[in-house]
C-alpha cells in the first residue's frame, strides 16, 4: 500500500516538473515571439 | 542531521553486479551510473584542457605563433562549451548518482532506467559537437555564449551545436527530474529535510535551477535555429527583431547556471570542513537558507553580464544592487565554514586541503564578481582578461577543487581502498600554486586593458600572459597525476578502507553506515533514522 501511494507521488512530482520545464521552454519562445513586430518586411 | 544505526548486513551477497558491457549499456544502478558519469567528465575536462593549451599556446607570446585567429576562436568557444556542460555539470551529476540514495538512505535514484538515458546521452551529444571540427568552416567560433547576429554567420557546424545543446539540456533536465524526484520521495523514514546532508540539499536546489533555466537555454537556441534556417526574425533587426533580446534571455538562464556550477560545491565543501575539523557544521540551517536565498536572487541579476548594451540607469542600479546582495547569503557560508573550524582538531587530509583552497580562493573569485557588478566599473572590466580572471576563479579552484575534495573524501568509500596521501597531497600543492599562477595574473591584464578572445595582444601584456601560459601548462600535468592516483586506488593499491572512512564522529551521513567499498546494492531495507 505504502509503496503504491509513493509511486503515485512519484508520478505526480515527474509530471508537475515535466510541466514546469515544458512551460518555461513554451513560455519564453512565446514571450520572445510577442516582443517581435509582425507584419511585412521592411 | 541525522544519525543511523549500522546498517545490519545478513549475510546474503549484495555485489551480484552483471558482467561484461550490458552492465554499462543498460545500467540502471546508481552507483554504476555515478562512475559513467566522473569518468565522461573526467574525460571532458582533459578534452577541454587541451583546448586550454593550446589557447595559453599561442598567448604565451605576443603576434600569431600556431594557430590560425578563427581556429584560437574555436577553442575558446569549445573550451567553454565542453568544461561547462560535459565536464563540471557530469562530474557534479556522477556525484549526485553516488551519494544522494547513499545519503538519504534509498536503494537507488526513484527513476533508474531514465538516469541511464540522461548519462547515455551525453556521449552522443558531445561526440556531434566535436565532429564539427570536422565540417566546412570549423567548430562553432562565436563564444559559448552564443551571441546573433555573429553566432548565425558560423558555418555547417552550427546545426550540430544547437542539436547538441538541445540534447544536453534534455539530459540536464532528466538528470534534475530524477534528484528531485528521489530527495522528495525516496528519503528513508526519520530523514526529514532538515536532517538531510547538505550536499544533498544543495543539489537539491540545483535541481530545481536546472529544471527552470535550462528550458530557457533550449527555447534561446531554439529561436536562433529557426532564425537561420527557417527564416524567422527572432533576433534579426532586419526583420522586426532585437539581438539584445537574446542576450537577456541567454543570461536569464545564464546567471543561475552559475549557481547550477558552484551550488554543489557549497554541499562538499559543507560535508568536509566539519569532518576534519572534528565538529559539527556551524549554522547547518542557516547553510540551508543561504543557499536557497542564492538560488532566488540567481534569477533576479542577469543583466549584469550585459550592463555595456545600454540599459537605463534604474535598470543598472537594479542589478548592480541586487547583485551585491548575493554577497550576503555567500558570507553566511562562508563565515559558517570559518566557524566550524574555529577551535576544531583541525587536519589537513587531501579533501581538507582542497576545501580549504576553495574557501580562500573562491572567496578571491566572489571578491572580483563584486567589483564587476559595479556598474561603472564593470564599462571599464567589461569583455577584458578582468573578467576570464573573475570566472576562472570561480570555476577551477571554486567548482573543480570542491569536485576533487569529493572525489578525495568519497574515493575509499567507492573503491574500498585508501589512495597514496602523500601522492594526493603533492596533487595538491602543485595544482593550488599552479592555479594561482595561471589565473591571478589575468586580473592585472585585464585592469591594464588586455580584451578577452583574441589571438595576439600588444607587447605591453607579455610579461604576464608568459607566466599565466607556465601556470596553466604546470596546472594541466599536475592533473596526470590525479589519475594516476584515482586509478591506483581503483585497481585496489593502498591500504583496505574502513566503513568509517575518515575515522571521526562528524562525517554524519549514511554513506559512512555502509561497508567499503559501497556494495552494489544498499539500503534494501530502509536504515533506522534516530
Amino acid at each position: 500500500m505504502q509503496d503504491v501511494e509513493r509511486q503515485h507521488r512519484i508520478r505526480r512530482t515527474v509530471i508537475t516538473l515535466v510541466v514546469v520545464a515544458v512551460g518555461m521552454y513554451v513560455g519564453f519562445i512565446l514571450y520572445t515571439y510577442t516582443m517581435v513586430p509582425h507584419g511585412p518586411r521592411p | 542531521m541525522a544519525h543511523a544505526e549500522a546498517h545490519a548486513h545478513d549475510g546474503h551477497d549484495h555485489n551480484h553486479a552483471p558482467s561484461g558491457i550490458g552492465r554499462w549499456l543498460f545500467a540502471t544502478n546508481h552507483k554504476d551510473i555515478g562512475t559513467m558519469y566522473l569518468v565522461f567528465a573526467l574525460i571532458m575536462f582533459f578534452i577541454g584542457g587541451a583546448m586550454a593549451m593550446v589557447i595559453r599556446l599561442e598567448l604565451f607570446k605576443p603576434g600569431l605563433q600556431f594557430v590560425d585567429p578563427g581556429f584560437f576562436n574555436s577553442m575558446t568557444t569549445m573550451h567553454a562549451l565542453i568544461m561547462i556542460f560535459g565536464g563540471v555539470m557530469p562530474a557534479w551529476t556522477g556525484l549526485a548518482n553516488w551519494m544522494i540514495p547513499l545519503q538519504v538512505g534509498a536503494p537507488d535514484m526513484a527513476l533508474p532506467r531514465m538516469n541511464n538515458y540522461s548519462f547515455w546521452i551525453l556521449p552522443f551529444a558531445f561526440t556531434l559537437l566535436l565532429l564539427s571540427f570536422f565540417l566546412p568552416g570549423g567548430a562553432p567560433a562565436g563564444g559559448w555564449t552564443l551571441y546573433p547576429p555573429l553566432v548565425l554567420q558560423a558555418g555547417d557546424s552550427f546545426g550540430l551545436t544547437i542539436f547538441a545543446i538541445h540534447m544536453m539540456g534534455i539530459s540536464s533536465i532528466m538528470g534534475a527530474i530524477n534528484v528531485v524526484v528521489t530527495i522528495m520521495n525516496m528519503r528513508a523514514p526519520g530523514m526529514h529535510l532538515l536532517k538531510m546532508p547538505l550536499f544533498c540539499w544543495t543539489w537539491l536546489i540545483t535541481a530545481y535551477l536546472l529544471i527552470a533555466t535550462m528550458p530557457v537555454l533550449a527555447g534561446a537556441v531554439t529561436m536562433l535555429l529557426t532564425d537561420h534556417y527557417f527564416g524567422t526574425s527572432f533576433f534579426n533587426p532586419a526583420g522586426g527583431g532585437d539581438p539584445v533580446m537574446f542576450q537577456h534571455i541567454f543570461w536569464f538562464f545564464g546567471h543561475p547556471e552559475v549557481y547550477i556550477l558552484i551550488l554543489p560545491a557549497f554541499g562538499i565543501v559543507s560535508e568536509i570542513i566539519p569532518t576534519f575539523s572534528r565538529k559539527p557544521l556551524f549554522g547547518y540551517e542557516s547553510m540551508v537558507y543561504a543557499t536557497g536565498s542564492i538560488a532566488f536572487l540567481s534569477f533576479i541579476v542577469w543583466a549584469h553580464h550585459m550592463f555595456t548594451v545600454g540599459m537605463p540607469l534604474a535598470g543598472q542600479l537594479f542589478f548592480m544592487l541586487s547583485t551585491m546582495l548575493i554577497a550576503v547569503p555567500t558570507g553566511v557560508k562562508v563565515f559558517n565554514w570559518t566557524t566550524t573550524m574555529w577551535r576544531g582538531s583541525i587536519s589537513y587530509e587531501p579533501p581538507m586541503l582542497f576545501a580549504l583552497a576553495f574557501l580562500f580562493l573562491f572567496t578571491i573569485g566572489g571578491f572580483s564578481g563584486l567589483m564587476l557588478a559595479i556598474a561603472p566599473a564593470d564599462f571599464q572590466y567589461h569583455d577584458t582578461y578582468f573578467v576570464v580572471a573573475h570566472f576562472h576563479y570561480v570555476l577551477v579552484p571554486g567548482a573543480v577543487f570542491a569536485i576533487m575534495a569529493g572525489v578525495y573524501y568519497w574515493l575509499p568509500k567507492w573503491t574500498g581502498h585508501m589512495y597514496d596521501l602523500k601522492l594526493a597531497t603533492w596533487h595538491f600543492w602543485l595544482s593550488t600554486i599552479s592555479v594561482n599562477v595561471l589565473f591571478f595574473p589575468m586580473h592585472f591584464l585585464g585592469l591594464a586593458g588586455m580584451p578577452r578572445r583574441i589571438p595576439d595582444y600588444n607587447v605591453q601584456f607579455a610579461d604576464w600572459n608568459m607566466v599565466a601560459s607556465i601556470g596553466g601548462f604546470a596546472f594541466g600535468l599536475s592533473q596526470v597525476m590525479f589519475v594516476w592516483i584515482v586509478l591506483k586506488s581503483v585497481r585496489g593499491g593502498g591500504p583496505k578502507a574502513s566503513a568509517r572512512v575518515w575515522d571521526d564522529t562528524n562525517s554524519e551521513g549514511l554513506e559512512w553506515t555502509v561497508p567499503s567499498p559501497a556494495p552494489f546494492h544498499t539500503f534494501e531495507t530502509p536504515p533506522v533514522i534516530k
